[in-house]
């Protein structure tokens, strides 16, 4: 990332404040050596007794952050032995300045004390950064394991991130952040349903000629539960109690130098940027090719489509992530026919621009990431941009990185809250989302044969993102391995005449269609007939079956639904029973759920259809969640009863 | 398939070539659609390319060339993400190379591997066991890895032995094998359901033999309920004569010659403290009991010291000390095992340290050589004798799990070594005996509560599940029960390990939905458990019922009131070579009683007899979909 630092001249600074470990190192009550379980959490493998963290800007020669660390861990249960080793990211250290570490075991009443040699940390290289990791010798479940150390990082922008929770309970959890007060860092703290407590002293300090205040700011927290996945929630850096830190800008006298922008400032920031707006800049020799892509073409929304497809086909996407691109001109882009997310989406913004198409980036920060703190920008936390546009009053957000998505549909990854347009004259927030969800519809139509067996001729509709499954599934099996890989997947049905549609016309709706005969669908008596109408299509679990939900539930997109049915009867039945109607509905149609059945003289119809429209349900809707789940997943499972015609018994034996 | 060598490439081959391995294909690359289709079929990954080359010139040394690149397709195959390559003072690994190519073939430059010395040991070991860790970093499935290395052997095994598959859910495009091996060094060959047969060119000095299989499917042939799918491995064993480790020489014609050299390489070192002797025999007291004897010192190991992984064949095949293992309180199989033989020697027990595999097939018995990669301990006595597992903390005395069972195993004797085998423990004893109460209201919920009691073998799951957590308990019974809703008000599991493995669970759950409402009926399925699967009606194989077993279930169904049964299944009984089976369904009063009995006896059968096997369980799974209905009265 293109540094925003510039550098300043300060003398050496004073002594101040430090923080220090609230507990002695090896001090371990009696009372947690003999703890069998931790009282808030009676399944908890191993819990943190404290955690400990300081982290103090120290102003030199150089900007480094001081990094202090002190913990100390119970473990509980035999899985709590995994968490007996560590894995710590020192920048470019290659070593902690101190170090100690040791385990502590009750062994006949007595204490004992199991050192770590500091010649057992293991050191890992990848570039330039180093990873240091250690594992606590003699633990086993009762151990009480504690480590203290002391390493200098260079990352003055984001100070040092903390995590409140981890995924063992913290019975307390403290850290301080010590800086002088000229600079100015804004604080994102993600807290969640943590109650943190912040305060704040101060100190003055000198340095070199100017008298300014030495902060230290402290964050506390007790009993912080375990974080515990759940299913479908955000991603754990959105969830994940913490704060973090990026360096706002510098309080001088008489002056405040901005290091990092407002969002309102941020456009021109980047565009500023020789490796964002310079690169879309220098784009006159991409006239003659968009030319030869768009020309004769009708209309913007075909062009569009065209410059889409032209770089799908031409740039392959290398996976790399962040907003700024590696190079200064995108000759090289084509060149080398591969780029970052940056590349490949701002080349496209440069090309739709060159086409007289309105266009301009947005950049976000995906799913995986967590959203953006709403009220002040935190540049780091961009990592994707995409592509907006706008033609005849619609607008259209866009990513070129994927041949299988057509140009308005941005992967799952991006539909997370809003981005920013980044535009010289009018940056705004935008919505991340087109009109991407799942989109499945099935269609059977069945006739029952006199072997009690069904036979149906099925016809599936895929669009949106479920139509994208499908294409990447046949882009790695092939047809032919799609239509094994289906087969195998219901093994005792007897499967023929499969036909595609659209696999290849990227915007439109997939149609599969095949024929399929399905033996263990009917159930008999003597006199009854008994048939799920949902066949092998159904769901079958509700997913949300914990009686507490912690997090907020969060789907990646919206899901549309529908099926229908026909079975024709044989003559010598008659219809018993159908399932009855249904209609359900979340509150504000955050999602619906429609069934009806009906029949007619050798016929039954059926349908239903299921659409969430909501992705974001808050844990005080859980219940109604759950209940609404529960229920439409039980209809799903309603039968059709056939009985037998009197006449008919005595003939069929 | 003829392999054909020119002069010129037989130079090459001291020079490392692996394109031309098989001559007249160009270098595979590492496009995914290169992969022939039929290779991607239920496989998560696919090998693109496996190859060593040895080259051996005296018994005492050997140098290796190996390539491996692997297409990973998914997330279920991430494992392929870390590599470890183990060596130690004998051993040297150099010009590690890995790299990373996506789905294109394209090699990611600025995708880095890490690759890691790291020791293999914990805790101030002052051994040298080490191994390569090389990482590859996350992407976007599909992408393919690649790992190229040189390896020397000193005084170590010379040979290696072959396996072209190692994973049921990895297709194989290439794999194989080639040791040029000067004349004069005697070897031995195993060979088995090869494609290709072993290419051989005779050179003035030496011979080169080239294995080389390819196009082998990933196996998607899950095993069902006890029925174990027996498909053709091509294997490929190779074993010297003689060979050189630590300086000793030993040789490998019999099990006899192989067992001694490991009884003289790992003897004396048996002693422990004259303080833990003296425990032992307060521990002891004033048992004469042999049996008891052995279980007590057991049941003390098991309490004082714990297992760390350090895989047998590295860093020498010997012990650490007797007195190691008394002062840290770990050890790996080898020096456990040895430990508690110490222990033992101190009462005036004599018992063997023993090798096993631990692989899910049994050695070839008939192919003298290491083929082993565990240690147990073997205690004789004058009546039977007792099996110890010295690694586990948890199994119940002379108990060494099943899947140590039934095999042949080298018994390390002061007269060399023995070849005998462990008890089958998927024969003897193995039941499940199920006791089920469900209520089952007007509205369509029930409340299930009962027991489950395993004995014998089928004890070694419950019990691993009962050290778990509270998530992998709740899978377990997820996996038991064929309702998929269900919350749980109460489980808890209860072991008695005096007289045989055995293990209860009781619990409580209740369901919504239980059963199917119609206006006028109910209908439901009166088989509690998770149905069996229909046999697939796929090409016929060899296959074995896997173990023996009983399984007896009595669950009783209380009805809701103002409901009658308008039918209910008839009985079923039958019984074949493959087992017997019979289903009983009564009412009495307002309770609908279901009984099932199956027996199962563990034996291999012929592909011949697959259809009759089909006819014997298809069937079967038939019933247990089969349902009840009431009628509103």
């Amino acid at each position: 990332m293109k540094t925003f630092f510039i550098s300043l001249l300060f003398m050496l600074f004073t002594l101040s404040l430090s923080a220090q470990s609230p507990y002695p190192f090896g001090t371990a009550p009696r009372s947690d050596m003999e703890m069998t379980s931790y009282p808030q959490d009676e399944d908890a493998a191993a819990v943190y007794l404290f955690d400990w963290g300081s982290a103090k800007l120290i102003i030199g020669e150089d900007y480094k952050v001081n990094v202090e660390r002190h913990f100390r861990i119970k473990i509980l249960k035999p899985d709590g032995l995994d968490y007996a080793s560590f894995k710590i990211d020192a920048g470019d250290r290659s070593t902690f300045t101190k170090f100690k570490a040791s385990t502590f075991n009750l062994e006949d009443g007595k204490i004992v004390e199991s050192p770590l040699n500091k010649k057992d940390i293991f050191k890992e290289k990848t570039g330039n950064y180093y990873v240091l990791s250690f594992a606590f010798p003699n633990v086993k479940v009762g151990s009480v394991i504690e480590c203290s150390y002391t390493i200098t990082l260079g990352n003055v922008y984001s100070l040092y991130p903390w995590n409140f929770q981890h995924s063992i309970p913290v019975a307390y959890s403290e850290f301080s952040a010590i800086f002088p007060g000229v600079f100015r860092y804004k604080v994102d703290g993600h807290y969640g349903n943590i109650k943190v407590n912040f305060n704040r002293t101060e100190k003055s300090m000198i340095i070199g000629s100017i008298s300014t205040q030495e902060l230290n700011c402290k964050w506390t927290a007790g009993n912080v539960p375990a974080f515990e996945p759940e299913i479908y929630m955000a991603s754990e850096a959105e969830l994940l109690s913490r704060v973090e830190f990026e360096l706002d800008g510098l309080d001088l006298p008489g002056v405040y130098e901005s290091i990092t922008p407002t969002y309102e400032k941020l456009s021109q920031k980047l565009l500023d940027d020789e490796n964002f707006g310079g690169i879309l800049n220098k784009s006159a020799f991409l006239e003659n090719l968009v030319q030869s892509i768009t020309s004769g073409l009708p209309d913007n929304i075909t062009k569009i489509k065209a410059i889409h497809k032209y770089i799908t086909q031409n740039v392959k996407w290398n996976e790399a992530m962040g907003i700024f691109s590696r190079n200064t001109s995108f000759k090289t882009v084509l060149k080398n026919q591969s780029g970052s997310v940056a590349d490949v989406n701002l080349l496209f913004v440069a090309m739709l621009q060159k086409a007289g198409i309105t266009s301009c980036p947005v950049v976000l920060s995906t799913r995986e990431n967590g959203s953006l703190n709403p009220y002040f920008a935190i540049v780091s936390k961009f990592n994707y941009v995409i592509a907006y546009a706008k033609v005849d009053e619609k607008e259209f957000l866009m990513d070129a990185t994927n041949e299988f998505r057509p140009f308005n549909e941005l992967p799952p990854e991006c539909l997370n809250g809003q981005g920013r347009t980044i535009h010289p004259r009018m940056s705004k927030w935008i919505s991340l989302y087109n009109n991407e969800q799942q989109f499945d519809q099935v269609s059977v139509n069945a006739e029952l044969n006199d072997n009690n067996e069904l036979l149906c001729n099925v016809q599936r509709y895929y669009g949106s993102y479920s139509a994208y499954i499908i294409r990447k599934k046949i882009q790695v099996l092939g047809k032919e391995g799609y239509i094994a890989y289906l087969k195998n997947s219901n093994g005792n049905n007897e499967y023929s005449d499969f036909a595609f549609q659209n696999l290849d016309s990227i915007g439109r709706s997939i149609i599969i269609s095949y024929k399929v005969k399905i033996k263990g669908a009917v159930q008999t008596t003597p006199e009854l007939s008994i048939i799920n109408p949902v066949l092998f299509f159904a769901r079958t679990e509700n997913p949300f079956l914990a009686s507490v939900r912690k997090y907020p539930i969060d789907f990646e997109s919206p899901e549309n639904e529908v099926y229908t049915l026909t079975i024709q009867i044989p003559q010598h039945y008659t219809v018993e029973e159908i399932p009855s109607e249904l209609n359900l509905k979340l509150e504000k149609n955050g999602a619906v759920f429609n069934y009806s059945a009906s029949s007619d003289d050798g016929s039954i119809s059926l349908k239903y259809r299921f659409a969430r429209k909501e992705t974001h349900f808050e844990v005080d809707n859980y219940e109604a969640v759950k209940e609404f789940y529960n229920k439409f997943i039980k209809k799903q499972s309603d039968l059709i009863i056939l009985k037998k015609k009197d006449n008919a018994v005595a003939n069929i034996q | 398939m003829k392999l054909k060598y020119t002069k010129n490439l037989i130079l090459l081959l001291t020079v490392i070539n692996f394109s031309n391995m098989k001559a007249g294909n160009p270098t595979p690359t590492y496009a995914v659609s290169n992969i022939p289709k039929a290779l991607l079929l239920d496989a998560n990954a696919v090998v693109r390319t496996d190859q060593m080359i040895q080259t051996i010139d005296k018994i005492s040394e050997s140098k290796s060339h190996v390539k491996q690149a692997i297409t990973i397709l998914n997330e279920k195959a991430s494992r392929f993400r870390f590599h470890s390559i183990s060596y130690d003072a004998y051993i040297k690994i150099s010009n590690i190379k890995a790299n990373v190519y996506d789905s294109n073939g394209e090699l990611v430059s600025n995708a880095r591997p890490s690759i890691i010395d790291a020791s293999g040991s914990f805790d101030n070991l002052a051994t040298d066991n080490r191994f390569w860790a090389i990482t590859f970093p996350v992407r976007k499935y599909p992408y393919t890895i690649e790992i190229e290395y040189e390896q020397t052997n000193k005084e170590r095994y010379i040979f290696e032995s072959w396996q072209f598959q190692n994973d049921d859910d990895v297709a194989v495009e290439q794999s194989g094998a080639q040791i040029s091996i000067k004349k004069g060094i005697g070897f031995k060959v195993y060979e088995k359901d090869l494609t290709h047969p072993c290419d051989t060119f005779t050179l003035e000095d030496r011979t080169v033999y080239t294995w080389q299989e390819e196009n082998i499917p990933a196996k998607k042939i899950e095993d069902l309920l006890m029925i174990s799918f027996q498909s053709k491995k091509p294997t490929l064993h190779v074993a010297p004569d003689e060979f050189t480790m630590n300086g000793m020489n030993g040789s490998m014609k019999d099990w006899g010659s192989i067992g001694k050299f490991f009884y003289e390489l790992n003897k004396d070192r048996d002693n422990i403290s004259p303080e833990l002797q003296a425990k032992l025999k307060q521990l002891i007291g004033s048992t004469t009991d042999k049996k008891e004897i052995i279980r007590i010192i057991y049941q003390y190991l098991q309490k004082n010291t714990r297992y760390v992984s350090i895989q047998l064949g590295i860093g020498g095949f010997q012990t650490l000390e007797a007195s190691f293992v008394e002062k840290k309180g770990f050890g790996d199989c080898k020096a456990l095992s040895n430990y508690m033989k110490a222990m033992l020697k101190s009462v005036n027990i004599p018992s063997y340290v023993t090798y096993i595999s631990s692989e899910k097939d049994d050695i070839i018995a008939s192919f003298p050589s290491d083929q082993f990669d565990h240690v147990i301990l073997c205690v004789p006595l004058n009546q039977d004798t007792v099996w110890l597992e010295c690694t586990n903390q948890s199994f119940p005395f002379n108990y060494l799990g099943s899947s140590n069972g039934n095999k042949h195993v080298l018994l390390l004797t002061e007269n060399g070594g023995k070849l005998v085998k462990t008890p089958n423990y998927k024969s003897i004893n193995n039941t499940i005996l199920s006791n089920f109460n469900v209520n089952i209201d007007f509205i369509g919920n029930a409340t299930v509560k009962g027991t489950i009691k395993y004995k014998g073998a089928s004890y070694e799951l419950p019990k691993a599940v009962m050290i778990s957590d509270k998530e992998t308990k709740e899978q377990y019974l997820n996996s038991i029960f064929a309702s998929p809703n269900f919350s749980v008000k109460n489980l808890s599991f209860k072991e008695d390990t005096r007289s045989y493995p055995s293990l209860a669970i009781n619990c409580e759950l209740t369901v919504r939905d239980y059963v199917s409402k119609t206006p006028k009926r109910i209908v439901f399925n009166p088989y509690l458990f998770e149905p069996s699967a229909y046999m697939p009606k796929k090409e016929k194989m060899d296959f074995m019922i896997a173990y023996s077993q009983t399984f007896l279930d009595t669950v009783t169904f209380n009805l809701p009131f103002g409901y009658k049964p308008e039918f209910i299944p008839a009985p079923l009984k039958h019984q074949s070579q493959f087992g017997n089976f019979s289903y009983d369904f009564n009412m009495v009063q307002d309770k609908l009683i279901v009984t099932r009995k199956f027996e199962f006896m563990e034996k291999k059968f012929t592909r011949e007899d697959y259809e009759g096997c089909i006819d014997f369980f298809n069937p079967l799974a038939s019933t247990e979909r089969q349902l009840v209905v009431l009628k509103k009265e």
